[in-house]
Order: structure tokens, then sequence, then C-alpha cells
């Protein structure tokens, strides 16, 4: 079930708000909560809600198992067996058929024929953002950063939130902690402004702003090698703002729902396209992942400080093509977090020099550089990356696509909101009459396209 | 972070959490209200007008309406939003009290025949006169009620419409076109094709219960804020402001006399085992003919080749469609072998397409999948020599 789908919003969000305020006691409202997400999880294939249920039972066995010893050794086999578990489901389902298929290639290039059994796996949605979560737990449990909870309910509602199930944001148990212990005692009213304008921001961003350009571009990135060269950055720049109107607006509405629902979820996008840096862009792109991957996997390589620049830039390779690999099986993502980690090495190293830059410079040079990014991320394969970077930086004359003015029209909009006004965390979304019929034209304007049958599931349900 | 998360224990009434659940509830009560408008101005042609989606013991159509529109155009066009590609006509479709396509000023009493099948037989961007059963009435002198609905009737239905329009003995004339040897024929079995659980219903509470609930049950099923949502969407959609999508949902050809020609994919299918297709629909439709006998019916089946079988050598670049003409061939031959009575226009309709197209005339649409009247016109001719 998508966010922008008339099932969600004419129906299944209005029981699941409606029941779970019915409802008074903690107990309950976790059950309903959890009830509902897994409905929510399950109108898209119901078989994979038994793989979600088991994460959940191993990690919430996992942390009681914790609580219950103090014994360093068998807490660590409490961490150790289910990450483990975790980490073999994601790599079977999410890995299995790339890393076959990468053997194969290989073995072919080296003149050993290798017959690799490819299997009919179907990539569980949102599998990614759940196994986080689930280890995210654990290490933190394990840590002792958080005390794990003896509420079954309450972990399998943080585990399963329908907000943030399927593209997060990758929520840590310790940012919702708090408001999950306080669910009985939330005021319905309090935050109910706030969460409706995150939600209508965030579906505008994603209908009325990335569908549009996606409308425009998809096509074109089909027929990459054929483009003009004005039609291949046309094309690259929609995908770049295309996928964080995308994503962030995913973002703003799954914090919007989390808002209804009295659950603060963290912050996910900070202006991205407004940073300094590579480091800084990072420091604003899916917050949430960027933090996980910093506290989960740079760090315990040895982080920056103290170990020798080597090792840091090191740490920072093997982090950002972790990081890559997270958002899909298949080389494209690999190279574009490699990408991104020379880069981050590359401002390690002349940082220094980088930052004594005029800031209009700064900012534009990191908005090229994340832009040639891009390309990565989007080709379906490196040699289509490949076509798209030769018909950017060698001159191609030729038509432009169709649907151009709507493109146009939907740049000139994303690039004033992306890089000129305020994000969606630094509004104190209090608005005057006037701006509230303004959203009630635009959130009309965006149910109108959603009605119409076209609307396109978000980016991130792939990863 | 800037977002104001102070305590607020009531709304103001501009407030977008207020406007904003209202607004939402306001569009579902409208969208619900909507469904009991008519929806002739949305559609450009009948079918979608007139046709009632749930079962019935009767009629596919809304018994006794009138639909005029000046500028229907095919549907195919419509499905790949090519406007240019349209040939705008008008178009009339009337039903009688069984919800079938007949116009009361050709209506006689005592039939000789009824045509059964799909949209074909319904001829439904016809004009009234052209549509098969008129000119079968012409051709033999005599009634030919159209019974086409949105597939051909199973027998019990069948046999129902005969009692009601006192057909005692004649010929039913089955048109079968040839995407439906793709499909499994329906249960050899009184219910026609009706699940387990929905024959059931049917047995105990009989058939006619459900015209109490077919009109608010067939008016919910189509959203007129959608639809309109869709046009909308269409209309922006015009490769200039955005591209056209719906243009991926059908193949644009042109033939060889430079007209262009807007085939569906699905047009272009054929059965993966011919033999095997044709063996069931045989089984199907022998025992269809020996149960008609025992009524003194006589079954006619009329073959009816996809558009791409007849046109596929006459584009400008001619495409392949031997498994086409295989599985008509296949049919034909496996129903005469079984002894049901069968007219294939497998043969004679490319033939007639090439002496037509020199003088720019076709038998079907270019831009809708449905036969034309001269594509009718041959295919009365044909049933009346084989009748006579």
């Amino acid at each position: 079930m998508l966010f922008n789908s008339l099932l969600f919003l004419f129906l299944f969000l209005p029981v699941a708000y409606i029941g779970f305020w019915r409802l008074r006691t903690k107990k309950h409202r976790y059950t309903w909560l959890t009830l509902a997400s897994y409905i929510f999880y399950g109108t898209w294939n119901y078989k994979f809600c038994a793989l979600m249920a088991f994460s959940t039972a191993v990690s919430y066995f996992a942390g009681l198992g914790m609580l219950g010893t103090t014994d360093p050794r068998r807490r660590k086999l409490f961490l150790i067996v289910p990450v483990t578990v975790d980490l073999l489901l994601l790599g079977f389902f999410k890995y299995f058929n790339f890393t076959v298929s990468s053997f194969a290639q290989l073995s072919a290039w080296l003149h050993v024929p290798l017959h690799a059994p490819a299997l009919n796996i179907i990539l569980p949605v949102g599998i990614s953002f759940y196994t986080f979560h689930t280890i995210s737990y654990m290490v933190d449990a394990y840590r002792g950063v958080i005390t794990p909870t003896r509420n079954f309910w309450e972990f399998s509602c943080y585990v399963s939130l329908f907000s943030q199930l399927v593209a997060g944001p990758i929520v840590r148990f310790r940012q919702v902690e708090a408001d999950l212990d306080n669910l009985d005692h939330a005021n319905r009213t309090r935050w109910l402004d706030i969460g409706w304008s995150f939600f209508a921001i965030g579906m505008m961003k994603k209908v009325l702003l990335a569908d549009t350009m996606a409308a425009v571009i998809n096509p074109a990135w089909k027929d990459a090698a054929h483009l003009s060269t004005l039609g291949a950055w046309l094309c690259v720049l929609g995908y770049t703002y295309q996928i964080y109107f995308d994503f962030s607006g995913y973002s703003d509405m799954a914090v919007g729902l989390g808002y209804l629902f009295g659950i603060r979820l963290p912050q996910n996008f900070n202006s991205p396209y407004k940073a300094l840096n590579v480091s800084d862009f990072w420091r604003r792109w899916h917050m949430s992942l960027s933090a996980c991957l910093r506290d989960y996997l740079y760090i315990p390589l040895g982080g920056s400080r103290g170990s020798a620049p080597s090792l840091v830039y090191r740490n920072l390779l093997i982090t950002m093509l972790l990081g890559g690999l997270w958002h899909g099986a298949n080389w494209t993502f690999v190279f574009w977090g490699a990408y991104h980690g020379i880069l981050l090495c590359l401002y390690k190293l002349v940082g220094r020099f980088w930052d004594r830059l005029p800031v209009f410079l700064q900012r534009v040079a990191t908005f090229f550089l994340v832009v040639l990014g891009w390309v990565f991320f989007r080709a379906d394969s490196l040699s289509v990356a490949r076509a798209m970077l030769a018909r950017m930086f060698r001159y191609s004359p030729g038509t432009l696509f169709p649907g151009l003015a709507g493109l146009l029209a939907a740049l000139a909009i994303a690039a004033l909101i992306a890089h000129a006004t305020p994000n969606t965390f630094e509004l104190r979304h209090e608005w005057k009459p006037w701006t509230v019929a303004g959203f009630a034209v635009g959130y009309t304007l965006a149910l109108i396209a959603i009605a119409s049958g076209q609307q396109s599931p978000f980016l991130y349900f792939q990863f | 972070m800037s977002v104001n998360e102070t305590a607020k224990n009531s709304l103001g009434t501009w407030s977008i959490g207020r406007i904003l659940p209202r607004l939402m509830f306001f569009l579902f009560f409208l969208d619900l209200l909507l469904r009991f408008v008519p929806l002739d101005p949305l559609t450009f042609r009948a079918w979608e007008a007139m046709l009632r989606r749930y079962p019935n013991a009767v009629g596919p159509f809304t018994p006794n309406k009138h639909y005029h529109r000046d500028n229907s155009y095919g549907g195919v066009a419509g499905i790949g939003n090519l406007t240019v590609l349209r040939r705008y006509h008008a178009v009339d479709f009337t039903t009688d009290a069984y919800g079938f396509h007949n116009p009361p000023a050709l209506a006689q009493s005592n039939p000789i025949g009824i045509v059964i099948g799909d949209s074909f037989a319904v001829g439904s961007e016809l004009p009234e006169d052209q549509s098969l059963s008129a000119q079968l009435t012409q051709r033999f002198g005599g009634y030919f009620y159209n019974a086409g609905a949105s597939q051909p009737l199973p027998l019990s239905s069948l046999k129902a419409v005969t009692q009601r329009i006192g057909l005692r003995h004649g010929l039913v004339i089955f048109e079968f076109l040839e995407a439906r040897a793709l499909q499994d024929p329906p249960a050899s079995a009184p219910d026609g094709g009706r699940g387990a659980a929905q024959g059931f219903i049917f047995r105990t509470l009989g058939t006619d219960w459900i015209d109490r609930f077919r009109t608010p049950l067939n008016q919910l099923h189509t959203s007129p804020l959608q639809a309109l949502s869709a046009k909308l969407e269409k209309e922006i959609q015009n490769d200039t402001l955005l591209p056209n999508s719906y243009a991926s949902f059908v193949i644009r050809e042109k033939l060889r006399n430079g007209e262009p020609i807007v085939f569906l994919p699905a047009e272009f299918k054929s059965p993966a085992h011919p033999q095997k297709a044709a063996e069931r629909w045989v089984a199907y439709l022998s025992w269809y003919s020996k149960e008609l006998h025992k009524d003194d019916l006589d079954l006619i089946v009329l073959l009816v080749p996809n558009r791409p079988t007849v046109y596929a050598p006459f584009l400008a670049v001619p495409r392949e469609v031997s498994a086409s003409r295989a599985t008509l061939h296949e049919l034909a031959t496996a129903l005469e072998s079984a002894g049901v009575s069968t007219v294939s226009l497998e043969s004679r309709y490319p033939q007639d397409a090439a002496t037509l197209l020199s003088q720019n005339k076709y038998l079907y649409f270019l831009d809708d999948t449905h036969w034309n009247g001269n594509g009718t016109a041959i295919a009365a001719d044909e049933i009346f020599h084989h009748g006579k």
C-alpha cells in the first residue's frame, strides 16, 4: 500500500487513526498499531509478514536475553546470533542472486564456465529498513545505550510502524522510546496541525513535483544513448530533484503520520542541496542512514579519531561502499558508494583549501559533484551510466524529449524550494488561513493526480 | 529545528489539522454522491455509458436507454491518448427491455435467429442498421435478435433469452473472435462459468434477486471523480506539457496506403498451443450445439479473425501472423470435423481487405479493435450463403 493511494488515504488511514484514538491503554495502542502495520505491509505481499514477525521475535528475545544476564560472553552471544540471522535473511533476499550472477560473470571472464543457479527471489519491501531497526536495537541494547523493552507489542510496534516501515527514516529505538512509553498519555490534538502540515507538504513534494519530473525523464532515461547533450543534462538534473523530492516527500509524510499517532520520528533531510561540501552533504542527506552507518560501521571500524590517515580513508571507503550496496544489489550502487567514498577522502585531504572557497562556489561545486553521482545511482547498469556521462560531456546535438515544458516548470519550482527555502523541519508549521487555503488547493491537486491512477511508487521502496 | 511542538489542546477553525481531514471527507462523500449520477457526459462511446457491471439474468446493458454522441471515436485511440489518430463518427446505441442492443425501430416479433458473442456481436461502434444482427435480418428476411454481451452468453442465459423473445426454432449465430481462443471455455454446466459459490447463490436465490440491487451496485462501481481526474491527466499528457505515457499501451503502425492504424498488444497474441486451445473450444461448442439442438435451435459458429491477422500483411512493414492463422485454421477444421456448423472468415477477410484497401476502405475501424459495416456485411453474406 502506498501513502499516495486512495486505499491508504480514504480507508486505511481513517480506520487506523480513529481506532487508535478510541483505544486508551498503551498495550491496546501498541497492539492496534502493530496490527495496522501488518495489514499495511500485507497488502503488498502477506507472505512476507511472517518474515518480519520472525525478525521481530528474534530481536525481541535477544533483547530479553541481554536483560537477563550480565555475563559479557552470553551478552555477546545474544548480539551476534540474532544479528547474524538478520543479516543472513537480508543477504539471502537482497544479495543472493547478485552474488551468484557476479560470480558467474567473473568465471565467464576467466573462461571457467560456471552454471550458477538463479533463484526466483522476491525482495521483501522494506527489509533493509526493518533489518536496520532490529540490528540497531540489539547493538544499542548490547552497548547499554537502551534498556531492552519487556513489552513485545511495544517492540513489535517499533519495528513494524507503518509510517516508516518500508522506506524509513531509519528510527532507532532510543529516538522513539519516550513517545512509545507515553503512548497512553498522547494528546490527539497536540500535534495534529504539525502532522497534517508535514503530511501535506510531503504529499505535494512527491505527487506534484517528483512524479511530474519522473513522468518526463523516465522515458528519456530508457533512451540515454540517444539523448542530446542538453537533454542528458536535463535528464540528470531532473533525477537529482526527483529523488530528493520523492524521498524527502516520503520522509515528510512518514514524520507527519508519526505526529498524527503521537510518535515523533527523526529528521531525514536537512536541505542536502545546500551542502557546502560532500561531508556536509552526508550530514544532510538520508540523515538516519548516515547516522547508522557512522555509529554501527564507521566508528567500530576505527572512525577518524586517532587513526592513521590511510586507515581513515580505508574506513570511509568501506563505509560508503557498504552504504552504496545497502541501496541495492547492483554494481551501479557499489560504484556510487565508491564515488562518494573517494569524494569524502578527497575532502579529508583538501578540506582546508576547499573551505576557503567562497560559500556560493562551495555550494555549486558540491551540488555538481552530487549530480554526477546520481548518474550511477539512477542508471540500470554501468554501461547506461557510461552512455549518459558520454552524452553529458561530449557535445551531441539532437532533439529534446516530449514534456519539456512540464519538466522545466517543475525544475524551476524544485530548484527554488531545494536551494532557497527552509526545509520542512525549519518551518514552524503555524499557518495563516490563506496559507492553509493554498495547502488545500495543492493537496486537492495531489489527490486528483492520485485518483487518475498514474501515481508511482516511492523510489526508496526498492531499497 | 524550528517545529513548534508546544502543547495545543484545541484547534482553530482554519487550522490545517481541521481543514485537510475535512477536505478528504468532503471529497470522499462527493465521490460517493457522484457515483449515482449518470456517466454519459464523461464517456466518448456507448459501451461505458450503457454497460451494467454486475451479473444478472438478462442483458448486459441498461434496459430501454438511448445513447447518442456526435463525436465518438475508437477505444484504442482513447487508450493510447492519441488525439490525432481519432476518427470521429456519430454513434447511436439503443437497448431493449432486456438490456440488449436492439433498437425498437428494427425490432420485429417472431425472430428466426439470435446472435450471441462479444462486443463484435453487439456492434457497439456501428450504425445500428449495420450490426451483424441487422445485416442478417436484411439478408434472411426474418428478424435476428442481437444478444451480444461482454462475452458469448452461457447456455442457461441463452435459453432464458430465447424463451423471453419467443424464439422456438431457428439459428443461433455464435460470434467467436480469434482472441477468445486464448481463454478457457466456460464450464459446460447450466450455470455456464459461474464459480461454485456464485452458482450456489444463484441456485438458492434464483437469478432475479440481483436485479433489485443491480442499479445501485452498478452506479457504485465507477467513480466519476476518478474518470474526471484521468481525463484531466490525459489532457496534460499532450507531449508538450508532459509526455503521453498512455501511448505505450498501444502499437502504432502504418498501412501500406499510408493510413495510420493503431493496435492493442493483446490483439497480436495467439495461444501457445493452438491444437489444445482448439480441442477445448470444440468440446465446449459441440456440447453447446447438441444442447441447442434439443430445443430445435441450430448453432452456427462464426470465426472472426483479430485485426492484425487480417491487416499485418498490409502494413508498411508487414508483420508475421502465421500463428494466428494457424489458430483459426485449427479451430475451423476441428469444428467441421466435430460436426459443428462453422463459417470462417479466415480466408475471405484478407482477400476483401486487399481489395478494399486499394479504395482506402477497410473491414475494421483503424482506431478501434472492432469491425465496421463492411466487416459485418461480409460476415452476414457468408452466413447467409452458408445458411441457405
